[in-house]
């Protein structure tokens, strides 16, 4: 696919979700379809389309080892497959690195907020020295 | 007797005036087919054949306006009713299925149609549901079983949304 028609594609996508989003918010769903549960979302379909991918790579090799077919067709297949389950893994990635950089976004400066926990948390003792 | 009917018939043909005036007597055509030559009036438009010919007379005196009007021998049932396109039907369940659908339209992302005009055709149709006798109870329970329902229906776009935009990022 060439990169005008992908953009194009994308482009599209974008418009869908933008009238999904708009249709939900009508519906007093207001704020549900944030950018970090649409990522969470893409995410979850990423991981289960890797996993349709493995399986349907499992089944050419049991295939090719035992039904005997076409050897050559098969290893083609699972080749293929598998370019394509390293781009899964790839897109998989980038968007959990998206995900942490919207939460990052979210909660800000991770040390700041880690130092006043623990200012909250600390517990204060105080020592009482009797005389006897 | 035949002197008198030639030279009665001669005016008539030489006056083609005289004869837009004064319409040929049944005498006259009787008189006119006796010698050869057949002159009939059609009764509808008043228009005068002489032979093959037709009498030109003037068109502005003489066209008349008529319209035909198919009155059916059978009465049937009067035509349905709408609102803003919406049948009204005297079947409850095609009504409250009407005003879902209408309802379900007026929540759309379409600024102008659908929002406008199907939230208009919604409200005219709460008003026609109280008119059959639904109570308000019963509209809201629709209203949210509608609600449900498309949100559930939104909820299932969005996943097959987000499924297309990765199987394009990875298979391409």
């Amino acid at each position: 696919m060439s990169k005008k028609s992908k953009k194009a594609q994308l482009k599209i996508l974008n418009e869908i979700r933008d009238q999904l989003i708009r249709q939900a918010e009508r519906w007093g769903k207001d704020g549900h379809y944030t950018p970090l549960k649409l990522e969470e979302m893409e995410l979850e379909q990423g991981r289960k389309i890797r996993s349709d991918l493995l399986t349907e790579k499992s089944n050419l090799e049991y295939e090719m080892s035992m039904l005997g077919t076409d050897k050559k067709e098969v290893l083609i297949k699972i080749e293929r497959l598998d370019s394509y389950i390293k781009k899964a893994d790839r897109v998989i990635l980038a968007h959990e690195k998206k995900i942490a950089k919207i939460i990052e976004k979210i909660i800000g400066d991770r040390s700041a907020i880690k130092k006043a926990e623990n200012t909250v948390r600390t517990k204060h003792l105080i020592s009482v020295m009797i005389d006897s | 007797m035949s002197h008198g009917i030639s030279s009665n018939l001669g005016m008539d043909l030489a006056g083609k005036g005289k004869a837009a005036m004064s319409p040929i007597k049944p005498q006259a055509d009787q008189k006119a087919a006796v010698e050869g030559k057949v002159v009939t009036k059609e009764a509808a438009n008043g228009n005068e054949w002489e032979n093959d010919r037709l009498k030109t007379n003037d068109v502005g005196d003489t066209a008349v306006l008529s319209s035909a009007v198919d009155v059916p021998s059978a009465v049937g049932p009067p035509a349905s009713h709408s609102i803003f396109g919406v049948p009204l039907t005297k079947n409850l369940e095609g009504m409250i299925a009407a005003y879902k659908t209408a309802l379900r339209g007026s929540r759309s992302h379409n600024d102008f149609y659908e929002r406008f005009m199907r939230g208009m055709a919604a409200n005219a149709m709460v008003c026609a549901l109280s008119l059959f006798g639904v109570s308000s109870k019963e509209i809201s329970s629709i209203q949210a079983g509608v609600r449900e329902e498309a949100l559930e229906q939104i909820e299932g776009n969005v996943v097959r949304w987000a499924h297309d935009k990765m199987m394009m990022e990875i298979v391409g």
